[in-house]
């Protein structure tokens, strides 16, 4: 099954994306902020990364320039996690290398799933 | 009063009168001149006439002297000639007879008498030694054939060797008793004793008297011995005349000249016929003329006494004239300088005494005229002085009034909140308030916390248009915009103007006279804006936090909730549970959009949201916006419709999701509020812009709620207690319209009445060439991506 791994300072929204990810059946690591996002990325590897961009430490665009940097890293897909306010963030993500982004407040978590799915679905 | 006019006083009657006199003395003058002339000229004409027959008779008596000299002594020899036959006579005979004749005659200093061949037959002389057949100056050949002809004979004449004395030889023929020529009887006759004859003749005092031979020589004079130098005067005009004029008697007029005594004189001449000389009368000119010049010297001094005469008269006469003009003059100069008493006391029936007589009735008139005048001068002055003190206290009124105004507008300005400033022509500071001066000081409230950091006490009372300048320098140049704002004469509002650490309104208006429309200064009103800013900052900050803090957990109360109403509901058995967290879900989600809209609410007037414009097919926009509430909104029986326009309408340029949920919001809004009937999109193109209409045949907006829509948290029939919360917060349309705004559009009301449903238009730009160009270029590359992604797939 795929490896997901959050990205999320905030243990809210972690939890309940992980919640639902484990129940469609993936396999899910947290990480709390850019810094371990990008360590785990390594050691985890997983398929795909939800990267929020408001964090601690290393926010999502810098975590995201190091990992399209690394070799090892720079083939996961990242899909970046915001909210309204950060929208242009998102969107600057885009151009770094991240294939989608999702406003958290705008979609219930079965529908993040689904666009997850899909968004793995070419490649399987 | 009467201006006085000079008039130059002596000059005019002194030169009135001098001219006459001179005039006077001129004509005399003239008039003696001409008859003195007159009388000299004709008198000196007669003058000359007596003067030139007198000469004439001198002289001819001279010539006769001197001719009877002559004939005498021929004569003299003739008569012996007759009385014996002296050729025949024997030697002491002839002898005898010549010495008789030398006692007769005492000039005869030698005789001879020849035969008709020339030999001698006698001769006798008064001085032995001497005999005239010597004589080399006559030729016997000339003597004889004159003698022959029996005709006597002159010589010329000749100075005897011996005594230096003129002398002359006669001869006459000796006749027979058959008056043949037998011989002659020649005498050497001394001229001598013609001078004395000659010399004695008196011509007037000290006239002269000469004779002359053709040669020019000097025959006899009073002065012999220039006789005896045998003087030759041919030189002197009048000897020339007579030397070459031959036989001509030319003894008419006179003649000056240069005379023998080399004086000018006046000099005639008459010839002598034989000999062939000419006697000449010279009389000094000084002597000829004398009568004339002592004529000429009378006719001067009876000019000069006459001028003098003349002088005098005319003086008296243009004295006579002037004097009444004089006093004429001095009186008009009276009148002229305003005295009118003055009469000119001249009686006379003469021009002048009537010119005085008009004169004065002039004058009278005048002094009438004048003093009406005086009168009316008087009056008018009056007249003036009244209006002159109505007018001056008119303006101490004005002033007065004036000088309140200006207090009253001082007080307003000072009483103003606002700062104001009022500058000149050359953005001096004419006025400024209290509350600028407190601004610019940094003395407000607002100031208050930071007022110390910053030194401006320096500052007060000399506060002027460079400081300002210099405080705002890099943030704005305040007198160009006052510059703007006098030349173009607009009102100009500069916004959020940080200074120190306050913030501004300026607001610049041309101070424009409306006498000549030029601008002659400006006035700026200072608004202290930093208090609102600061509040401002504070809401809008706090509707940015609060929205975004609240949407975290917002977004996990939703996420959760439909976590277990996807995947836990067949779980949980009691219906009542089931329902309570579908509530849960759907407050979750109400708030999250009351959240999301005063966030959008609080960017937009923060002016932090973006626009990514772009040209699109607002048609296409508006299906799929409907598709989605086709699906949705299925709960209420209402159309939805999209009523395409029969013409492909142009794209419009904006942000397509903003303008969506513009759309989005609008239709809401129509279903809301529709029970029956539906909803209907149109669209309508308008020159660069094009409209979307949003009609729905629902309640309606009562008119006196219609002024509410489009503002901050109102609601069509708002009453805070009847607030229907499940229609969301009413900020729906502020947000649109604002939005709508920034994209360079608007939204409208078009028309609404209670129970006639409304229609709501939104305005939007439609897109430039350029704008469609890069749209399809983005459309085609869209194409291709997706014809590549089918071959992938």
């Amino acid at each position: 099954m795929s490896k997901i791994l959050i990205v999320e300072d905030d243990p809210l929204m972690s939890r309940m994306y992980k919640r639902v990810l484990e129940m469609e059946g993936f396999t899910v690591e947290l990480a709390l902020d850019g810094t371990e996002g990008y360590e785990k990325a390594e050691t985890f590897a997983p398929e795909l990364i939800l990267l929020d961009v408001m964090m601690p430490k290393m926010n999502g665009l810098q975590t995201l320039e190091k990992l399209k940097l690394n070799p090892q890293t720079a083939h996961i897909r990242v899909v970046m996690l915001t909210n309204l306010a950060n929208k242009a963030d998102a969107k600057a993500a885009l151009e770094k290398g991240a294939i989608q982004y999702l406003i958290k407040s705008e979609y219930d978590p079965k529908q993040v799933v689904q666009i997850l799915k899909q968004l793995l679905q070419p490649q399987q | 009063m009467l201006e006085t006019n000079k008039i130059p006083k002596q000059t005019s009657s002194k030169k009135l009168s001098s001219i006459l006199t001179l005039a006077f003395l001129q004509i005399s003058v003239l008039i003696l001149v001409v008859s003195v002339s007159f009388d000299t000229f004709f008198n000196f004409q007669t003058q000359q006439k007596s003067l030139a027959a007198q000469q004439r008779l001198v002289a001819q008596q001279a010539a006769d002297t001197v001719e009877n000299f002559i004939d005498e002594k021929v004569n003299i020899l003739d008569t012996a000639t007759q009385f014996t036959n002296l050729t025949n006579a024997t030697n002491e005979e002839q002898h005898l007879v010549l010495q008789k004749l030398f006692g007769i005659e005492p000039s005869f200093r030698q005789l001879v008498i020849l035969d008709t061949s020339g030999n001698l037959l006698s001769a006798s002389s008064r001085v032995s030694n001497y005999a005239l057949e010597k004589n080399s100056i006559y030729s016997k050949e000339e003597l004889l054939t004159s003698i022959k002809k029996d005709k006597y004979y002159l010589s010329p004449v000749f100075v005897d060797q011996g005594t230096g004395e003129p002398k002359i030889i006669i001869a006459v023929p000796i006749k027979n008793v058959f008056k043949e020529v037998t011989g002659t009887l020649a005498a050497e006759v001394n001229l001598k004793f013609m001078w004395d004859l000659v010399g004695n003749i008196q011509v007037g005092k000290s006239g002269v008297v000469y004779v002359v031979n053709k040669s020019g020589d000097l025959l006899a004079f009073r002065d012999t011995a220039r006789v005896l130098k045998r003087e030759n005067l041919e030189k002197l005009p009048e000897v020339t005349e007579f030397i070459q004029t031959g036989d001509k008697d030319i003894i008419e007029g006179i003649n000056i000249s240069k005379g023998i005594l080399n004086t000018n004189v006046v000099s005639t001449f008459v010839r002598l016929g034989n000999p062939d000389w000419a006697v000449f009368v010279e009389l000094p000119v000084l002597e000829a003329y004398e009568s004339i010049i002592q004529l000429f010297i009378v006719s001067v001094l009876i000019i000069v006494f006459s001028s003098l005469l003349a002088i005098v008269a005319g003086y008296y006469l243009s004295k006579k004239i002037t004097q009444p003009l004089t006093l004429l003059i001095d009186v008009a100069e009276k009148i002229s300088s305003g005295d009118f008493s003055k009469r000119v006391d001249l009686i006379g029936a003469n021009e002048i005494g009537r010119l005085a007589t008009v004169f004065n009735a002039m004058t009278g008139k005048l002094q009438e005229l004048y003093s009406g005048l005086e009168q009316k001068v008087r009056e008018k002055t009056a007249e003036l002085q009244k209006e002159k003190e109505s007018v001056e206290q008119k303006i101490v009124e004005r002033t007065q009034q004036l000088s309140y105004e200006q207090d009253r507008l001082r007080a307003s300005i000072n009483s103003l909140s606002l700062g104001y400033i009022m500058t000149g022509p050359d953005n001096q500071i004419i006025l400024i308030n209290t509350a600028a001066e407190n601004i610019i000081t940094l003395n407000t409230p607002t100031a208050h916390p930071a007022q110390q950091a910053i030194d401006v006490t320096a500052l007060r009372g000399k506060i002027d248009m460079n400081y300002l300048q210099h405080a705002l320098n890099e943030k704005i140049d305040l007198i160009a915009q006052m510059e703007e704002a006098k030349t173009k004469k607009v009102n100009i509002i500069l916004k959020d103007i940080p200074y120190k650490m306050l913030f501004l309104n300026l607001f610049i208006t041309p101070v424009v006279s409306k006498q000549t429309n030029t601008t002659i200064g400006v006035v700026i009103i200072i608004e202290d804006i930093t208090e609102r800013k600061v509040t401002d900052r504070s809401r809008d900050e706090f509707f940015s936090i609060a929205s975004h803090e609240l949407r975290t957990p917002l977004t996990a109360i939703r996420g959760n909730s439909s976590l277990i109403i996807d995947y836990y509901m067949s779980k949980i058995p009691d219906p009542e549970m089931k329902s309570i967290l579908t509530d849960i879900h759907e407050s979750s989600l109400r708030l999250i959009n009351i959240v999301n809209d005063f966030l959008d609410m609080s960017r937009l007037e923060q002016g932090r949201i973006q626009y990514e414009s772009e040209a699109f097919d607002i048609i296409k926009l508006c299906e799929d916006v409907l598709k989605e509430y086709d699906v949705s909104g299925s709960r209420k029986k209402i159309y939805l419709r999209m009523d395409r326009p029969a013409e492909q309408s142009p794209l419009v340029y904006a942000d397509r999701e903003r303008v969506r949920q513009v759309i989005v919001n609008l239709v809401g809004n129509a279903i809301k509020f529709t029970e029956q009937g539906g909803v209907s999109l149109s669209v309508q193109v308008e020159p660069n812009h094009l409209k979307l209409f949003v009609t729905d045949t629902g309640g309606g907006i009562p008119v006196e709620n219609q002024g509410l829509l489009f503002r901050k948290f109102q609601q069509a029939e708002s009453n805070i207690l009847t607030r229907d919360n499940t229609k969301g917060t009413g900020l729906g349309l502020y947000i649109s319209r604002l939005m709508m705004k920034d994209m360079g559009g608007d939204i409208e009301l078009v028309k609404s009445a209670s129970g006639q449903g409304a229609t709501f238009s939104a305005t939007m730009p439609t897109a430039t060439k350029s704008q469609i160009d890069e749209y399809e270029a983005k459309a085609k590359i869209a194409a291709e991506k997706a014809v590549q992604k089918g071959i992938q797939q």
